[in-house]
């Protein structure tokens, strides 16, 4: 699990050097493998502004841009045409350092032409795998400014391993509260307000859940009108450094709520949905879906699946299919927030050879009292990062289990570790992990679990 | 054959074939030799043989006469033909005795002492220091079932640690559950299973992962586990256990540290890390920087673990412990490539000679 500073320091202000930190959390358990630091080669880069855009006079492919930062412009020659004057753009300029180049950038001839730097891609950036074209920046962006400082990639990445018994760390929160806990910082819970709109979920579409054991709990939320296009940059950046891919500010706002608060999210093209119904069933008999990854996949009576009112859209806790997959042309989305029961998920996810960020945490057990964050703050996400509006309340079918209850004897600890345990350390040993504790009786101590 | 044969043609043809049996057999060099001219003279598809069959078809007189050279012609030969075979078989003898004959005056050829593998110098030394502190150490099969291997040890059939450890399985009929043990855990279970507690044993042995043969990890490779349980065992006895071992296997100056970790067979878990013997824990590149060498997980035996074999678990309590040696031989003998250890190269297990004699 790859966890970026920045995005922990939002969530828990802790204000030690990351190599500390590593350390700090490897004591406690929470091994660190590696501090990274995907951004350590980038120096140099300044935002810059399109002045004109003209063929090269040698090539059929290449163009010539002039850009300015500000005060005087320098050509340099583009192999993509995808900018236009005005547009803002990350200039290299010669001495610039770049994470896909070894050695610093350099004026030299291209086809007769001296390009004086190079204007970047996403991924000569580090920002995404998308290297079809020149990244261009928000209008808003300040012309001239150092391309790291202001997008805030001065950042490291603690890449932690956990154990199967460590759910709860495969999120950015989760962290968040181990690092609370080690440090006494405190923790910052996540904004999970949503403004919605007048329209009621419930109105829009229906939830049936036909196997309560597999999935005790579906949560759906609809987001109507949202416009399907990139995430900002900022968001890119993290969700890369974390080790996923940004494919669309639709799908990204669902990836990026699931790693800051370990809820898996899915996003439906709501007007592919037949019936505008949700169905949670087992598959048929070597029931056929074609899955994101574009394989199509038989699935069993043993196999959870999401179904529209005719057919499966998804297999549970696994992965979506593609005719429901949100594209370019998605207008309005069902976005799936739920508890699936893990047993069920490893074996689907076993049989099928199919392992995913989901699969992974339903597979080790997500949190079952969840859905209901997860779908408010993908739901905002979605609506600041690709407009829309979000439908009032969610359609919510089956409830988290009740929470588990365990007791602890001080005295039986005491035995068990040759060291003097007393109540009050136990309390406070789950009060800074957020857990309540409350004395029952003598030497018992009744813990929640959160 | 409709012409009937010619007695004369007969005759000459028995004495031609007379003359070339002994010459091809004189000429014959070799009993395979022998052999081929043998057929040749002699056998069905031969000249003689031809003659032989055409008897029958002569006149009463006729095959008489013919008769009565071929019998002469054929003791002949095969006299011959004796005579030659025994003649072959007494020099292949002779020269048999001349090429194996002993030189009684060359010098003695040295036998060179065998040296123990290095894997086998450091297993003898741990439980060496193992007997010493009251252990018994113990072996158990490579091929495990799923109950011992996983059930057991309170890792049921989908929990998630099982994606952890790759395991082989054996492909046997009607015995899907057989398996190579991925650690030398269910020897705490086979262990508690035949004898009531206290339990105090080592166990060393080879444990298997389907995983790549690179220069740092091999799929198979070696652990010794630890298990000690008694009414009153605690987890203060586990760190003073391993690091009076650690100090005994490595030196008098090894700290060591248990930092929380997980395995579903003991509650608490704990990784073990010794203090780095190559640089004294001010960090190296075998301990890449850290001061720490990771040496393996140990931890207080699960309730469930105990239940699991019939002791009970508000009487007795104990620890586990697993440390894999193969990382150790491999720093304590400066060896760069764990594929040497498998190698069975005698210039490489050669170097080890005189190491580890006295245990």
């Amino acid at each position: 699990m790859r966890i970026v500073l920045s995005w922990l320091r939002e969530l828990c202000a802790v204000d030690l050097a990351p190599e500390d930190l590593a350390d700090v959390l490897s004591v406690k358990g929470v091994h660190v493998e590696a501090v990274l630091r995907p951004w350590e080669n980038l120096s140099g880069v300044v935002v810059a502004r399109v002045l004109e855009v003209r063929d090269h006079p040698n090539s059929d492919k290449l163009c010539l841009a002039r850009v300015s930062t500000g005060s005087g412009g320098r050509e340099l020659v583009v192999g993509v045409r995808n900018m236009a004057p005005g547009d803002l753009v990350p200039l290299a300029g010669p001495g610039a350092r770049v994470p896909v180049l070894a050695d610093p950038v350099g004026a030299r001839k291209i086809r007769g032409v001296v390009s004086e730097g190079m204007l970047c891609s996403p991924r000569e950036l580090g920002i995404s795998a998308d290297h079809g074209g020149i990244l261009i920046l928000p209008p808003d962006s300040d012309v001239g400014a150092d391309f790291k400082r202001a997008f805030g990639l001065d950042d490291a990445v603690l890449d932690i391993e956990i154990e199967p018994n460590r759910p709860d760390l495969m999120s950015v929160l989760g962290v968040a509260r181990e690092v609370a806990a080690a440090t006494g910082a405190p923790l910052i819970p996540p904004d999970l307000s949503v403004s919605e709109t007048d329209g009621k979920a419930d109105e829009e579409a229906s939830v049936d859940v036909l196997d309560p054991e597999r999935c005790p709990r579906y949560l759906a939320r609809i987001v109507l009108g949202v416009s399907v296009g990139q995430s900002p940059i900022g968001v890119q950046a993290r969700l890369t450094a974390a080790g996923m891919r940004p494919v669309s500010n639709v799908v990204d706002a669902t990836n990026y709520a699931m790693l800051e608060i370990g809820q898996p999210l899915h996003p439906f093209d709501l007007a592919t949905l037949t019936g505008k119904g949700i169905v949670v069933r087992r598959a048929g008999q070597g029931e056929p879906v074609v899955t994101l990854d574009d394989v199509e996949r038989a699935l069993t009576p043993q196999d959870l699946v999401i179904a529209d009112r005719e057919r499966a859209v998804a297999i549970a806790g696994v992965i979506g299919t593609a005719p429901t997959e949100v594209g370019p042309g998605t207008r309005d989305v069902l976005l799936e927030s739920a508890y699936f029961e893990p047993k069920g998920v490893i074996r689907t996810s076993r049989r099928l050879r199919l392992q995913t960020e989901a699969s992974l945490r339903f597979g080790r057990g997500a949190d079952p009292e969840n859905p209901p964050r997860g779908g408010d703050l993908a739901a905002r996400l979605m609506a600041e990062w690709a407009g829309g509006s979000v439908l009032s309340g969610a359609i919510d079918v089956g409830q988290a289990p009740e929470r588990r209850r365990v007791r602890v004897r001080p005295s039986r600890a005491s035995l068990l570790l040759g060291h003097p345990v007393s109540s009050g350390d136990v309390q406070d040993v789950f009060a800074r992990l957020g857990a309540a504790a409350t004395v029952t009786g003598p030497d018992q101590i009744e813990v929640e679990a959160p | 054959m409709t012409v009937p044969p010619d007695p004369d043609q007969a005759l000459r043809t028995l004495e031609a074939e007379l003359a070339r049996g002994l010459s091809l057999f004189a000429e014959a060099r070799t009993r395979d030799e022998l052999e081929r001219a043998e057929i040749a003279v002699l056998g069905r598809k031969a000249p003689f043989s031809g003659v032989q069959r055409s008897l029958g078809d002569l006149s009463q007189e006729d095959r008489r006469r013919v008769g009565r050279r071929t019998n002469e012609v054929r003791d002949a030969l095969q006299s011959a033909l004796a005579e030659r075979r025994a003649a072959l078989e007494a020099h292949r003898e002779r020269s048999l005795l001349e090429a194996d004959r002993i030189d009684v005056t060359l010098p003695g050829r040295r036998l060179r002492p065998g040296s123990l593998h290095p894997l086998s110098i450091v297993q003898h030394e741990i439980c060496d220091i193992f007997t010493r502190m009251g252990y018994r150490v113990v072996e158990g099969p490579e091929v495990e079932d799923d109950w011992h291997n996983f059930d057991a040890l309170n890792i049921p059939p989908d929990h998630p640690a099982r994606t952890l450890m790759d395991t082989i399985y054996l492909d046997v009929p009607g015995r899907p559950d057989l398996l190579l043990r991925t650690h030398t855990s269910p020897m705490q279970i086979r262990t508690m299973e035949a004898q009531p507690a206290p339990v105090f044993v080592v166990v060393p042995g080879r444990v298997y992962r389907n995983e790549e043969i690179t220069a740092k990890n091999m799929p198979v490779f070696h652990q010794v586990e630890g298990l000690a349980i008694d009414e009153g065992i605690t987890f203060a006895d586990l760190k003073g256990t391993l690091q009076t071992f650690m100090r005994a296997l490595l030196g008098p100056d090894r700290q060591i540290r248990l930092t929380p970790s997980f395995f579903p067979f003991v509650e608490p878990g704990a990784q073990t890390e010794v203090s780095c013997f190559v640089c004294g824990g001010k960090g190296c590149r075998t301990c890449a920087g850290t001061g720490w060498l990771e040496t393996g997980g140990s931890g207080m035996v699960h309730p469930n673990v105990l239940e699991a074999v019939g002791y009970d678990p508000e009487r007795y309590t104990g620890f586990a412990f697993g440390l894999g040696y193969d990382r150790l031989a491999m720093i304590r003998f400066g060896i760069p490539d764990i594929r040497l250890l498998w190698e069975s190269d005698a210039r490489f297990l050669r170097q080890f000679q005189g190491l580890g004699a006295s245990a």
